[in-house]
């Protein structure tokens, strides 16, 4: 056991050399629920892969390559999850802030949330706020999850949450990805703002939240 | 280099303590210079920098996000060679065109996946449906005791007869039926292979020791069904209503 090469590790390799049905068959054989494979298979391969691009060992074309195939295989494995959910546990939409282009985290959401039986939407990478404002308004979600990276974007996170907050069926705003681990972060938000630094803190709100959705939002 | 100013690329001496000795006009141009050249990184780039623009590796070439005047944050290719302690660096903006490609191609990637997956999904749908209407294409109905009819429907074709005679045997097995009626009458075509399982089911049957009464059968179906019956002795009646009336009148 000592000598076998971590699982993340073998799936970043298999990213990097594009070999997306070899990734996807080691997601499919990972014997782990989902929240373990986005977390410590998916999340950790390309976390290691931004440490390599860090290191000057691969290019930013190399890191594309990565994406897209972890992406691909994160919507096979997902695929399932997508059913339409008569019961539903209410109405979520992830969407990145505008130029953010860091999408695999939302995606990686947005399947968990699919999986518990949420009616999800996700509108992708670099959403401008007028969009998200109208679709907002249009399907009337109950939780509207943001995502972004980089921290010069916290501002631009601000006007996201200001406007989404203040919508009249006043959605729950969540946020993730990395700018989510800056300290900074609770400064840009509400007080009903929810902050989330990593999946299993937002598998565990999902979880607790359940009950009340399901009193308020439910026929 | 003293035409330096006039390169038509972003260009930097720098020494060893990142401090900028000369630049090219374009450098002044495209970026904010602040303390030194490393004001022009990233943050997150900052470590990169470090490890990888420094006099003990003579000649490198880096990829690191630089502030411009424009954005806060654009992706370069960093060429640097050092000569007698000081750095000559050549900053390109890395071709504008791959984040535009890799944008449409993650757009026409998706599209194709939802198709990919929807049509699987059909797929499936399909094949289950095919299946239930295979399923209910030979139901077993009994008249009488020792008498029970299973009427044929649609084309004959070999994974049809295979569901089917899974549902017959099922109900044979622990029945007291002594005659059973097959009813060609709503029967289309029947393929090669068709005959070859249809064999097989009424060689079953009969090991089971149940009668097999043929009725309905139409011109069409009478060659195939006579090649069965030399290997079979199964009796035949022209039509249903008279096989019923025969059987249990």
């Amino acid at each position: 056991m000592a000598v076998m090469t971590a699982k993340w590790k073998v799936f970043a390799d298999m990213l990097l050399n594009g070999d997306e049905q070899a990734a996807y068959q080691l997601v499919e054989e990972a014997d782990s629920d989902s929240l373990t494979i986005y977390v410590e298979i998916m999340t950790k391969a390309m976390q290691y892969i931004g440490e390599l691009w860090q290191k000057n060992r691969i290019t930013v074309a190399d890191e594309h390559l990565a994406t897209s195939v972890c992406d691909f295989v994160l919507s096979q494995y997902s695929f399932p999850f997508k059913r339409r959910n008569t019961f539903s546990k209410g109405k979520i939409m992830f969407l990145c802030l505008e130029e953010e282009q860091h999408m695999l985290g939302s995606k990686m959401a947005a399947a968990l949330c699919s999986e518990k039986g949420w009616k999800t939407r996700l509108l992708g990478a670099n959403l401008p706020l007028e969009y998200a404002l109208q679709q907002a308004a249009e399907w009337e979600p109950d939780v509207i999850g943001l995502s972004a990276a980089l921290s010069y974007r916290l501002p631009l996170l601000q006007g996201y949450i200001d406007s989404l907050e203040n919508l009249a069926f006043r959605p729950q705003v969540i946020v993730g990805g990395r700018i989510a681990g800056n300290y900074n972060v609770y400064k840009y938000g509400s007080e009903e703002t929810a902050i989330f630094d990593s999946l299993h803190a937002l598998d565990q709100w999902l979880d607790r939240s359940r009950g009340e959705v399901e009193i308020d939002g439910a026929s | 280099m003293e035409q330096a100013e006039y390169l038509p690329l972003p260009y930097f001496k720098i020494d060893k303590n990142y401090d900028i000795l000369s630049m090219s006009d374009k450098s002044k141009q495209i970026f904010l210079i602040g303390d030194g050249f490393l004001s022009l990184i990233d943050e997150e780039s900052q470590e990169k920098a470090k490890s990888n623009v420094l006099p003990s590796i003579t000649e490198n070439s880096v990829e690191l996000n630089l502030k411009t005047k424009e954005k806060p944050l654009v992706a370069y290719q960093v060429n640097v060679h050092w000569y007698n302690g000081e750095g000559h660096v050549i900053c390109h903006e890395a071709p504008e065109q791959m984040g535009m490609i890799s944008g449409q191609l993650q757009k026409l990637r998706d599209r194709l996946e939802d198709t990919d997956f929807e049509l699987l999904e059909k797929k499936e749908e399909l094949e289950n449906a095919v299946e239930r209407v295979n399923r209910l294409s030979g139901p077993v109905i009994p008249l009488h005791e020792s008498v029970a009819i299973v009427p044929f429907f649609g084309d004959l074709l070999p994974e049809k007869l295979e569901t089917i005679k899974t549902g017959i045997l099922r109900h044979l097995h622990d029945s007291t039926i002594d005659y059973l009626l097959v009813d060609f009458t709503a029967v289309g075509n029947i393929s090669r292979e068709g005959i070859t399982k249809l064999e097989e089911l009424f060689h079953t049957i009969r090991l089971m020791g149940q009668d097999i009464v043929l009725c309905g059968i139409k011109p069409q179906h009478a060659q195939a069904i006579n090649n069965l019956d030399r290997l079979l002795d199964a009796k035949k009646v022209t039509s249903l209503s008279e096989a019923i009336y025969r059987y249990i009148g």
